[in-house]
């Protein structure tokens, strides 16, 4: 790796880290301290405003129903989150986020905004242009890895459920 | 919207704000400024913000509820939604 390669590798591997570590310092000085970055991205998955069923929202979050049931059931008791049956159809579970909720959507959401103003702000359409083109290619790559190791960890079960 | 409707509006929006400041509501003008005057930071802001899509049955966006400067432009601004929603 030449220098050029390492110092982008560096500044993606620090972004990567601090942006973690910063929206979870933003949580806190939100009052929202209880709130994990993964919980606010829960909260973000289920939205502003319609209630959504859990099939939709776990859909929309790329999780499966089990794993969004346990996440809800502890935003439902930290005050963030409401579950209702459907009237209709007790099968359906609808969650909505309750005004606490909303709240720690909207501050984290202030937090997005001022990210990519500060980013965008400086750089004329061109470069934003090219700005979108470069993450979207670093983001292509990361889901095509993900994709892979997926891949690999089920080839590993179905070996060792043949052994 | 008729001046009787604007008062209203007017009045639940200072029953807001007033609640989330922990202030009386008479204490509130039109002229005064969110950020200066009432001292009303993001957390507040937002606040007033779900209260006032709850009331009304609104969805007002961050961005617009940022772009607010007074007291006066929140009264007109939820009257212009409420006609338009």
């Amino acid at each position: 790796m030449n220098d050029y390669e390492s110092r982008v590798s560096e500044l993606l591997v620090r972004i990567f880290d601090e942006i973690l570590i910063t929206e979870q310092k933003a949580l806190q000085v939100g009052n929202f301290g209880e709130l994990s970055v993964v919980e606010m991205h829960t909260l973000e998955g289920i939205g502003l405003y319609d209630a959504r069923t859990m099939t939709e929202t776990a859909t929309q979050l790329s999780v499966t129903t089990g794993t969004l049931t346990v996440a809800i059931d502890k935003l439902v008791r930290k005050g963030y989150v409401d579950r209702q049956r459907d009237d209709q159809d007790k099968r359906i579970v609808r969650i909505r986020l309750t005004r606490k909720g909303k709240l720690a959507y909207r501050l984290h959401l202030k937090f997005h905004t001022l990210l990519v103003d500060r980013i965008m702000d400086p750089l004329a359409d061109n470069e934003r242009n090219l700005l979108i083109k470069v993450l979207s290619s670093v983001a292509l790559f990361i889901d095509e890895q993900d994709e892979k190791y997926l891949v690999n960890a089920l080839k590993g079960k179905e070996a060792k459920s043949l052994k | 919207m008729n001046e009787v409707e604007r008062k209203e509006v007017k009045n639940t929006l200072f029953r807001i704000i007033a609640s989330v400041l922990n202030v009386e509501a008479n204490t509130i003008t039109e002229d005064m400024e969110l950020d200066s005057d009432l001292r009303i930071d993001s957390l507040a802001l937002y606040e007033i913000v779900v209260d006032i899509e709850d009331t009304y049955s609104l969805r007002i966006s961050n961005d617009e509820a940022d772009d607010l400067k007074t007291v006066a432009e929140a009264v007109d601004f939820i009257i212009d939604k409420v006609r338009h929603e």
